[in-house]
């Protein structure tokens, strides 16, 4: 039976989740709102001490994700992302089946660097230009870039917040992640790009001369593009390497950002003012709330109940943990849906001694279901906006049908991976 | 006000980005362009929130577009003729 104190904050979290997943207010606004009653409630009635309300937020992840967020920004301001989709463009010749399945790799691989809003406005920008040029559907460009950027980065602690989370959370360093999910990732590449082909084949268009360009056009200092591909390089290795001397990738983060300022050159003021302050807010917030509902043995009760349902079963525990937190991510932020399920697999730990199927599950969920409906994430609904610009509009139904088949047909491969892989 | 048009209307400064984003792939991969601004005329000074709109008018936009073009042509030309004689007379002296 639950106590008062439990019900009051399992209330506040779910008002936060609903004023965010409706727009009532913007996330950060909606988990400072719950953030605060937390913490009313908690000092009030004595359930939370002030000392506990900080020690709730993990500083480890916010540094971390800060660190990313400087060092991405300072590179992306180089041009050298933009080339790449230039160079991508160029490599097609004007075939719409080369430039689609391009544009679909280069989303990917941009998004494992890049924050999933940066990249799909700077793909659906090239994207856009070049379908206007050669008189395309930029339909099906811009719902596959989407697509594809929700999927880049799966396998890596830095492919995305969610990821930063459970990465923190579990313990599972860069090194982990690949291990245990970048064989996945690459199939899932390749399955979803093959998926929206054959959805959107008939729509591609046919073959036309190209525009003839030089990649390089618009770069005006070759060197800047060059400094921020070494700050690339240093950054995987030190990534690479970092467990090796002791200390957490949000250390390495933030050594790369400083490095990134230091030899790139840039203003350090204007990349402070792009910081994405909306995500920070909302996560520490976030924790917060879930801090609340940890304290008061909601999150315990939770943990158990998951244990009773799949009776000890691995496969039906991470079966549940896949598929529910996809589930979840496609109607709430993943930010959120990483940030309660993490203390509850955090919680399995004490009875199991090898947790990592469940937390590959928890990665591979929350990141899938990040783009199934266009209220799933971010990068969704800036894909709608942009063919907006373009003087199209895409209904939610549409964009749904690309993204539920997508996901579904991710989320079948991934039980299956997850199977193989930890051998349930 | 749905849902929608709340999420797009608040998405609305990254569209900006996105905007500025299309431009320099425009000016690399498509036909290039120069803003050209155009002051509101003397004596039309009572007219100042109609000569805003026409920014947004697409007649008025096709009617500038079409009127530049053939003052973007003919200053185009005087330049080709200018780099034309300049090359001619470089080639006297020598």
């Amino acid at each position: 039976m639950l106590d008062i104190t439990s019900i009051v904050f399992i209330g506040i979290y779910l008002l936060t989740l609903l004023l965010a997943s409706t727009e009532t207010t913007s996330l950060s606004v909606a988990a400072l709102i719950g953030a605060f009653l937390t913490v009313l409630f908690g000092l009030i009635y004595g359930a939370l001490t002030p000392e506990e309300v900080i020690g709730f937020i993990d500083f480890r992840v916010i540094l971390l994700l800060v660190g990313v967020m400087v060092t991405f920004e300072v590179i992306e301001r180089s041009g050298l992302f933009r080339v790449l989709a230039l160079y991508a463009i160029r490599y097609s010749k004007g075939d719409p089946k080369v430039l689609f399945f391009s544009l679909c790799f280069v989303s990917a691989a941009v998004s494992l660097f890049l924050s999933d809003v940066t990249a799909i406005l700077l793909i659906a920008a090239a994207a856009g230009t070049i379908a206007k040029i050669m008189d395309y559907d930029p339909v099906p460009y811009f719902v596959s870039a989407a697509i594809m950027i929700n999927l880049g980065g799966t396998s890596t602690l830095i492919g995305s917040t969610s990821n930063m989370i459970i990465g923190m959370a579990s313990g599972l360093s860069f090194l982990d992640f690949l291990n245990f999910l970048a064989v996945c990732e690459i199939i899932l590449w390749i399955l979803t790009s093959i998926t929206l082909y054959l959805l959107y084949k008939p729509r591609l268009g046919e073959k036309k001369p190209p525009p003839v360009y030089d990649p390089w056009g618009e770069i005006e200092d070759r060197k800047t593009v060059y400094k921020a591909g070494f700050i690339i390089a240093l950054f995987l290795t030190l990534f690479l390497l970092y467990e090796r001397w002791n200390v957490g990738p949000e250390i390495i983060a933030l050594a790369c950002a400083v490095i990134a300022l230091v030899v790139v050159g840039v203003d350090a003021g204007s990349v402070f003012r792009q910081i994405d302050w909306e995500t920070i807010f909302f996560i520490g917030s976030f924790f917060i709330i879930i801090g609340g509902l940890e304290k008061s043995g909601v999150l315990k009760t939770v943990s158990e109940a998951v244990l009773n349902v799949s009776h000890g079963n691995q496969f039906i525990a991470a079966l549940l943990t896949l598929w529910s937190s996809a589930f979840l991510s496609a109607f709430v932020s993943n930010i959120a849906v990483a940030l309660t399920y993490t203390p509850i697999i955090g919680m399995m730990h004490g009875m199991n001694s090898n947790m990592n199927y469940l937390w590959s599950a928890l990665v591979l969920g929350t990141n899938l279901g990040g783009a199934a409906t266009p209220v799933s994430g971010a990068v969704c609904i800036l894909a709608i906006g942009a063919l907006k610009e373009e003087n199209v509009n895409l209904s939610f139904a549409e964009f749904s049908k690309a993204g539920v088949l997508t996901t579904i047909v991710q989320l079948a491969f991934a039980t299956i991976y997850l199977i193989l892989r930890f051998g349930m | 006000m749905g849902l929608r048009e709340r999420i797009l209307k608040r998405e609305k400064r990254s569209m900006e980005r996105y905007k500025e984003e299309r431009e320099t792939f425009e000016k690399v991969m498509g036909t290039p362009k120069i803003n050209v601004s155009v002051e509101l005329p003397k004596g039309y000074e009572d007219r100042r929130e109609d000569f805003l709109d026409l920014e947004k008018e697409k007649s008025f936009l096709k009617d500038a577009n079409r009127a530049l073009g053939r003052v973007v042509k003919k200053h185009l030309k005087m330049k080709e003729k200018a780099e034309k004689e300049k090359t001619a007379e470089s080639k006297d002296k020598q």
